[in-house]
């Protein structure tokens, strides 16, 4: 490659601007509801690593436990590596959740002689890497230990919000691979028509003893400027949405004002267009026959 | 330097060619002439494998035009200057810039560039028009630049088709004596032309197509 190509390659620009224009649109357009999939996608992992911590086990113990048995199983729950801490909530303090939690009919209470309810552990999870199979997995091992009555836990609703996560991601992923698809065939189009538009050129340079990479470069330099431009478009787009429209208008709906827009990935949007411009040019110019 | 053996070209049923044998050796200058649609830019055309021979071998400089690999015909036709009938100047590019072209896809630089193509179009009388664009050339002046295109890289082997059609008989013999200097200097020359004063008392092979077949063979 050398200034050569680049002016060649430059020397169609206004002559061609309407295809430039266009397929620069199409692939800014493309780029930015990606980057809007790919935000979503990302909260999403976000949201099931951190599900996890959201949620505690109670552990209902045996009446009549010793504190010594009480220690013990307390030390052995909090030694699991998923658990971060584990609190104790004697029958005591169970009853007077109860009551507060009846506040206005306590006297519905009085009746009792004896206090029916068990002592627990409230045990809570660490914040990353867990998985509800090994969530299961922990509460089937703490339900088997000496003192434990049963055990409670969001199981099924935590099962729910994963696989809701997962269709989210899996159905996200498809719609990103979909778009990544029309934008590279955007570029493929683009450039497969500024070709066929300099057919002649294109025959000439052969005809004098040109390679294929020589009539080539320009060609993809072009596929090349649309995927930036349009990339850059997406990103002056995808800014302006995250950080200002939503960050302005956003913060009366909380699922959005506290959406994570990594910015690394705003800034690699000229990148991704460069690599599909590239990708789009090289599949559309093919191999070039003489 | 060119072997013809039993060459034929048809296009869609029509042949073009029929049969042609001929031998032109390295360094030679010869002409080949007939009535229009005889064959002429076609048997050129065979030589710059622009098309390909449907019987028949053709060897250039040792290479056979058959079996070449198709990654190897940008050299093959390096080691040739065309002067296309149809011009095939870039509509879009200067006199200076489609006078480069056949250096720029060498890969010469900038300044070497400069030097051999000033240099050419000064020897084709087209040194001040550098800088205009083909469309607004007379046909003569835009026949020069092919010419210029076709020598700038001082091929081995020049192919010039009806290289005066378009110019007076002053700057026809012009251009006959630049292709005679060249062929002084080791280049083999091949035109194709109507033109008999190009030949007329050249004492060279001129060969003669009819319909497609070698009709004879003359000294001029
Ligand atoms: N691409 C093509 N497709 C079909 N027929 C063709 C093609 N090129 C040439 N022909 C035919 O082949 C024959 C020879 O053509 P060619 O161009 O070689 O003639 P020529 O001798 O160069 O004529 P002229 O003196 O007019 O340039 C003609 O009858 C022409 O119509
Ligand atoms: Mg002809």
């Amino acid at each position: 490659m050398s200034l050569y190509h680049a002016k060649s390659a430059l020397s169609g620009l206004w002559k061609e601007k309407w295809i430039y224009l266009l397929s620069t649109l199409s692939m800014a357009v493309g780029l930015f509801v990606m980057s809007v999939g790919f935000v979503a996608v990302y909260n999403m992992h976000i949201l099931a690593r951190e599900l996890p911590e959201k949620f505690s086990m109670t552990v209902y113990l045996k009446d009549g436990l010793s504190a010594d048995d009480m220690n013990r199983l307390k030390g052995a729950i909090g030694a699991d590596r998923l658990v971060s801490k584990v609190t104790y909530i004697s029958k005591d303090d169970a009853l007077d959740e109860l009551r507060k939690s009846l506040k206005g009919s306590e006297n519905l209470l009085d009746g009792l002689d004896n206090n029916p309810l068990p002592a627990s552990f409230e045990v809570k999870l660490k914040r990353k890497s867990v998985e509800p199979a090994s969530v299961g997995q922990l509460a089937k091992e703490i339900r088997s230990m000496q003192g434990v009555d049963d055990i409670q836990y969001g199981q099924e609703f935590l099962d729910q919000i994963q696989k809701i996560v997962r269709i989210v991601q899996t159905s996200g992923l498809t719609f990103l691979a979909a778009l990544l698809a029309g934008v590279l065939f955007v570029c493929y189009t683009s450039v497969k028509i500024l070709f066929y538009r300099k057919a002649d050129e294109v025959e000439t340079l052969k005809l004098l003893g040109a390679t294929g990479w020589f009539i080539r470069v320009p060609f993809l330099l072009e596929g090349v400027a649309i995927g930036v431009l349009g990339g850059a478009g997406a990103l002056a787009a995808s800014f302006a949405f995250f950080k200002v429209f939503i960050a302005r208008f956003g913060a009366s709906m909380p699922v959005l004002a506290n959406m994570a827009v990594p910015s690394v990935m705003l800034a690699a949007l000229p990148l991704a267009g460069l690599f599909i411009g590239f990708t789009g040019a090289l599949i559309a110019l093919g191999r070039i026959r003489f | 330097m060119i072997r013809f053996e039993n060459v034929s070209k048809i296009y869609d049923k029509h042949p073009a060619l029929k049969g042609i044998t001929f031998l032109a050796g390295k360094g030679e200058m010869l002409f080949i002439t007939g009535p229009s649609g005889a064959g002429k830019s076609t048997l050129l055309k065979l030589i710059y494998h622009a098309v390909e021979p449907d019987e028949g071998t053709i060897t250039i400089a040792g290479q056979g035009t058959s079996t070449i690999r198709a990654g190897q015909i940008p050299y093959l036709r390096r080691m040739i200057g065309v002067v296309f009938q149809d011009f095939r100047l870039l509509t879009r590019r200067t006199v200076f810039e489609n006078t480069a072209l056949a250096l720029r896809i060498r890969g010469l630089g900038d300044q070497e560039i400069k030097n051999s193509v000033m240099e050419t179009l000064k020897l084709v009388g087209l040194r001040h028009k550098s800088d205009v664009y083909p469309e607004s050339l007379s046909g003569g002046e835009q026949q020069r630049v092919v010419i210029a295109r076709a020598l700038v890289a001082e091929p081995m082997l020049l192919l010039a088709d009806e290289p005066t059609g378009n110019l007076d008989q002053d700057t026809s013999m012009e251009i006959l004596r630049i292709f005679k200097d060249i062929n002084a200097r080791g280049t083999t020359v091949l035109i194709a032309t109507h033109n008999t004063a190009l030949y007329a008392g050249s004492s060279k092979r001129v060969l003669r197509l009819e319909e497609g077949a070698l009709a004879r063979e003359d000294l001029g």
